[in-house]
Formats: C-alpha cells, sequence, structure tokens
C-alpha cells in the first residue's frame, strides 16, 4: 500500500504552535530572564573553573575541546561566531595560544580587546617555571620566551586561574560580587582539601625519578615535588635523536633508577613505550586537559592524574 | 647599495627585538624563501625572497602591518619594495566617534595589501601549502606574488548566526612583476572594485566547511567591456581534523573576461583542486589539479598534477620537495627550504 505523502493541516498547525511558543520563550527570557554572562576559554580546564566560579550567573563555551596540544590548534571561522556574541575570553597566555589573535580580530567584538576586562589572560599572577635568562633562538628549540605554559598542572595555580575570573567577573558584573566571592572560596577550599589527599597519593612514587616526552609535566612535578630527571625530546619540539635516547637510557641503567615515563595523549605514543621498554620503567600515556574520557571538571582531571601516576 | 645597508640595520634590530623585554618595539621577524626548481630548460637556486616584516598596535583596536619584501628581479638585481603596508582599524566607526552608540564591528583597512579574493590571492609565500600557486591563481592574479593594491577594504561580518562576512574594497592596482618567458596573465587598469562574501560552516566539532563568492572589477568606470576586466568565481574548503593535524580539501573556480591590449574582451575559466593532509605533526603531503583554459580562441588549454611532501620543523620554517607534471606546461621539480625568526603573525584567512 502506497503511504500517505500528504500532511494532515493539524500537522502544520501544530508545528506553527511549537515555533510560535519557542519565540515567546526565547523573547521573555531575553526580556525578563536573568541575562547570563557569556564566557568563551580557549580550552575545556578555564570552562571548568570559570563554571565553578560563575555558576548560575555564567554561560560558557569552549573553542578546543578534549586534551589538545594548544600550540598546534588551527583556528577556524566558526570560533568567530563564537567569540563575536561573548562577554568574555579566558586565554591560556604565554604565546601558547597564539592563534586566537587572529580570531579576535575578525570577531570585532570591543569587549574583548586586550584592554577590557572582558579579556582575561588566565596566566596572570602565575609564579612561572622556566623562564629563559638568557637569549634564545631556534638552536635551543621551542622555548616559551614567557617561560613553560603548561601552568595549569598545578592544581594550586588553579586557584589562582580561579581568582582572575572572580576578579574580572566582579569587574563585568558587580551586583553579583558575593555570590562570585563564595564560589571562589568554596572552589579555593576544596582545591586546598583535594591538594592534600592527592598528595598522600603520590607518596607512593615520589622516591621513583620521572621523565617526559615533552616539558608538559614541570608544573605537575613542582606541585607534587617529583624528581624530574629529563626529557626523551632533546630540546623542546624536536623529536628525541637516537643519541640522545641512548645517553638517557645509559644513564638510567648505569644508576640503575627505577623511571617513570609520562606522555601527554598528543605526543607519539611509541617512542615512549619503546624507551620505557628498554630501560624497565612504568610509562603513562596520559590526558592533560578536562574533557576526554569522562573527565568533565579540573578537579577530576587530578582526580585521573594521580589515581594513573600512583598505580 | 643604501638599501642593502638598511636591510642588514633592520636585520640588527631583529637580533635586538629576540631579546626584548616591556618594549615599545613592534614585533619584527624575517621570512626567508629560498627555491631550487629543475625543468628540462633551466636548473636555478634562488633566494626567492626575503621578507621582514613589523607589526604593532597603535592603539586597543588599531593594528599596523609592515611587509618588506627583498626580491630577485629577472635581471638577478635584488630589489626591496613594499609588499604589503596596512593599517586595521578592528571597529572603525567607534573609533573614529567614540561613545556615539555607533554599530560595532566595521573593519577598515587601510592601504597597501593582497587583495582579498579567494583563499590563495591574500596568503604570503610561507603561509602557501605548495610551492608554486596554481596556474589559473597565476594567470588571474599575478605570476609570483598575489594582487595587490592601494586603498581600502571594508569587512563586516553578518548578524546571522552562520560565519558570513562581507568585504569590499576599492584600489589601485600595483603593477605586476613581469616573469621571463611567461605569460604575465592579466593587467587590471585604473581602479579595482573588489567584492567577497565569506561564509563558514562547523558541520561537526572537527569538520568545518567554508565556501566563498568573489567578484572583482577592473577598470569599472571605462565605457567599453573590452577595457575593463572582470572576474567572477567560487572557492569551497573543507577542513577534518585528524589525530595530530588535519585534512584540508580545496578548491577555486573562476571565470574572467578581459582583452589583451587594443583587442575585444573574451573569457578564459581556471580552476584548481588540492588537498593536503598531516601524515604526523612534522609531515605534510598534498596533491593538486591545475586547469587553465584558453583566453577566447588563443593559446592552448594548460593543465598539471602537483604533488608535495613538507617536512616541519618549527611554525615558521620547513623543507618542501614538490614535483609537477601536466600538458603543455614543463615538468619541474622544486625543493624549498622556508625559514623564519622573530614574532610574526597573520589575520584568519
Amino acid at each position: 500500500m502506497k503511504q500517505q505523502l500528504v500532511k494532515h493541516p493539524l500537522k502544520y498547525f501544530s508545528g506553527g504552535v511549537w515555533l510560535v511558543m519557542w519565540c515567546i520563550f526565547g523573547l521573555s527570557s531575553g526580556l525578563f530572564g536573568t541575562q547570563k554572562i557569556r564566557i568563551v576559554t580557549v580550552n575545556d580546564d578555564f570552562s571548568s573553573i570559570a563554571k565553578s566560579i560563575g555558576q548560575e550567573f555564567v554561560q560558557v563555551d569552549s573553542l578546543v575541546h578534549g586534551s589538545k596540544n594548544m600550540h598546534d590548534i588551527q583556528p577556524k571561522p566558526s570560533m568567530v561566531m563564537v567569540l563575536k556574541n561573548a562577554d568574555m575570553i579566558i586565554r591560556l597566555g604565554m604565546d601558547q595560544d597564539s592563534w586566537l589573535d587572529g580570531l579576535i580580530q575578525v570577531a570585532r567584538n570591543p569587549k574583548l580587546f586586550s584592554n577590557q576586562m572582558g579579556y582575561l589572560d588566565a596566566s596572570k599572577n602565575i609564579r612561572k617555571l622556566e623562564v629563559p635568562t638568557h637569549d634564545v633562538d631556534g638552536s635551543h628549540g621551542d622555548i616559551h620566551l614567557e617561560g613553560n605554559p603548561h601552568y595549569s598542572l598545578n592544581p594550586m595555580n588553579g586557584i589562582i586561574i580561579a581568582d582572575n575570573i572572580r576578579h574580572h567577573l566582579v569587574a563585568i558584573d558587580p551586583k553579583n560580587k558575593a555570590a562570585y566571592d563564595k564560589n571562589f572560596n568554596e572552589f579555593s577550599t576544596h582545591i586546598s582539601q583535594k591538594m592534600v589527599q592527592w598528595k598522600q597519593q603520590m607518596t607512593t612514587v615520589q622516591q621513583k625519578k620521572f621523565m617526559s616526552y615533552h616539558k608538559v609535566w614541570s608544573y605537575f612535578y613542582d606541585a607534587f615535588e617529583l624528581d624530574n630527571i629529563g626529557t626523551l625530546e632533546l630540546v623542546p619540539g624536536v623529536p628525541p635523536t637516537i643519541k640522545h635516547l641512548k645517553n638517557l637510557k645509559d644513564n638510567i641503567k648505569q644508576k640503575k633508577l627505577k623511571v617513570i615515563v609520562l606522555t601527554a595523549n598528543y605526543y607519539p605514543k611509541k617512542v615512549g613505550q619503546a624507551f620505557a621498554k628498554d630501560t624497565h620503567a612504568t610509562i603513562h600515556h596520559l590526558y592533560t586537559n578536562v574533557g576526554e574520557d569522562g573527565i568533565e571538571t579540573y578537579t577530576a582531571l587530578f582526580d585521573y592524574l594521580v589515581a594513573e601516576i600512583s598505580k | 647599495m643604501k638599501k642593502i645597508i638598511l636591510f642588514i640595520a633592520c636585520l640588527a634590530l631583529v637580533g635586538h627585538a629576540q631579546t626584548k623585554r616591556a618594549t615599545e618595539l613592534p614585533d619584527i621577524s624575517v621570512i626567508g624563501n629560498m627555491v631550487a626548481t629543475s625543468t628540462d630548460s633551466n636548473k636555478s637556486m634562488d633566494v626567492s625572497e626575503i621578507e621582514l616584516t613589523f607589526q604593532h598596535y597603535l592603539y586597543p583596536n588599531i593594528k599596523a602591518d609592515v611587509f618588506l619584501g627583498l626580491h630577485k628581479e629577472t635581471n638577478g638585481q635584488r630589489k626591496i619594495d613594499l609588499e604589503e603596508g596596512y593599517v586595521t582599524f578592528a571597529d572603525s566607526l567607534n573609533t573614529l566617534i567614540p561613545n556615539a552608540g555607533l554599530p560595532s564591528g566595521l573593519e577598515a583597512i587601510v592601504g597597501k595589501k593582497f587583495i582579498g579574493i579567494g583563499k590563495v590571492n591574500a596568503l604570503h609565500p610561507e603561509q602557501w601549502q605548495f610551492t608554486d600557486r596554481p596556474l589559473a591563481i597565476k594567470q588571474f592574479f599575478g605570476q609570483d606574488h598575489g594582487l595587490s593594491g592601494e586603498g581600502i577594504q571594508l569587512a563586516y561580518l553578518l548578524p546571522i548566526p552562520l560565519f558570513s562576512q562581507v568585504e569590499l574594497g576599492y584600489w589601485t592596482p600595483s603593477a605586476h612583476e613581469e616573469v621571463a618567458g611567461a605569460s604575465h596573465g592579466i593587467e587590471y587598469e585604473n581602479r579595482l572594485i573588489s567584492t567577497r562574501l565569506w561564509n563558514s560552516l562547523a558541520v561537526s566539532n572537527d569538520q568545518e566547511l567554508q565556501f566563498g563568492f568573489n567578484y572583482l572589477q577592473g577598470n569599472p568606470s571605462a565605457s567599453s567591456k573590452d577595457d575593463k576586466q572582470t572576474l567572477m568565481g567560487t572557492d569551497i574548503t573543507f577542513h577534518q581534523n585528524m589525530g595530530p593535524g588535519r585534512l584540508t580539501l580545496q578548491g577555486e573556480i573562476y571565470r574572467v573576461e578581459y582583452g589583451d591590449e587594443g583587442e575585444s574582451a573574451e573569457k578564459q575559466n581556471g580552476s584548481y583542486v588540492s588537498g593536503t593532509v598531516d601524515i604526523t605533526s612534522e609531515y605534510q603531503a598534498g596533491i593538486r589539479y591545475d586547469q587553465l583554459g584558453k583566453h577566447g580562441d588563443e593559446g592552448s588549454e594548460l593543465s598539471q598534477v602537483a604533488v608535495m611532501l613538507t617536512r616541519q620543523l618549527t611554525e615558521t620554517s620547513k623543507f618542501r620537495l614538490q614535483y609537477n607534471s601536466g600538458e603543455n606546461v614543463e615538468n619541474t621539480i622544486y625543493a624549498q627550504f622556508i625559514f623564519g625568526m622573530g614574532p610574526h603573525s597573520h589575520v584568519l584567512n
């Protein structure tokens, strides 16, 4: 039997009713509802922290989702649309997300210009590690003049980032200052309490020596007082050489070191695995940002990292 | 000689800029493009271009970009010229008349600039995906460099949920460099009007589709069609994130109507399609097919395939090998090294 293709008039009516209701809802929320502050962050780490501080007063979108090398992000025009309607941008800074500058320029949203309270470089007030004290050039690899940009991997830096966000939110939306202050205090207390727990968990591996593929983990080592003995890359951003790997292996074997190798998920897994096999080291190939595999908050990121590394 | 000394002095400044701490110096960078070319009739090794760039914010939403190019001319002499030099007013109306509640977001670019038509023309050589540019792009926009002009370009993001930017330019075109033994393509005369509607759609978190509609007219005030140059075209780009990198498929197609000196206007078509993929974070491979039709009944149809492999060292330094082969064009092997030093940026293209 041939299917009836002609729609019943009531179905059109039903669609029309939905459209009208949707318009009324949209209008009423715009006219009578509370206008949320639209925050755009470069990644989900900052999204999570911004949600903790802004809670019901903010709507947060992230330009990049999951654990990615923030240096290698290709800016897309669709990102411009997210920025165009934002009240605030939270960026990583330290030259790690310089691709964002071109997007801000095309979005032409005056709230996000660098002299406005809608512009937040989250690295502000962070104690930077590995800041070069001498002139640098390409022979030193991909060195950042402002220091190592992976600062979000120290949970205590999360508190500084949260404080930066609070400061900007209060400037943009002073009437909710009390709420932002309260949320910040709760976030800060929560991270501080969790830090005690995480440090306790990490005592199981504190006697081990740590290596990584790239200098992603410097702030993590700093936070948990771990002994870093080097990277598989001879210089940042340049793939490991056979000679350098051999020197590292010889040193580990000679000193009979018990080593844990950490590699971020966006660096080659096989190089680390082969190195770990040759040196009887433990290797962890790990996500370094919120947004992967059920890691939905900044706190959950460290729950995951500490659980994996302290296994 | 004076120009060379000036250039060396500028290089010294670059060295100074590398160590800058809280200064008012602009971002200064040098990009070098060295190309070895081998065909049956010609073998050469050239420092094709040294580009010296100064970039600086003059005001919170006003930025100046100056690109000086040291080029090798056909007679072997080197010449410094202004490749681009422009000021971008990101929010022009509110900059001119602040606190008047004027609509924001109208960008004005004033100065000398590569004209915003299609995907390739406005790019600098270090941004190109291949060593050379497609046959159609060379024919319609210039052999070695993009079509540039001195004038003004306005850009506005349409207030719709889709990324849709309309661009309108009015220019005095810059003279084309003539390349020995090659057709120098279209000579745009008098003034140029350029328009582009650039759209983009996020298909998913990892996929983006861009499409542009382009229109260019040279000598618009001429009374006869034979004295005008009219170009219409479309570009399509698709990006797919893949592991450490991405896949990019791109194509542009143009139809141009112009007359050679003293002759009546004839049509000419040209297009290319290309695909590039990041094999790893260091290696990129690509293939491109070019096509260029006859101008009216003159000349012959040209087509070629280009394949390339790029080894990326840093964001701005890379090796590239490329082989071009086609119909009515010479088979060519390119070996290229591009290096960059100092902070260097381009706006989203």
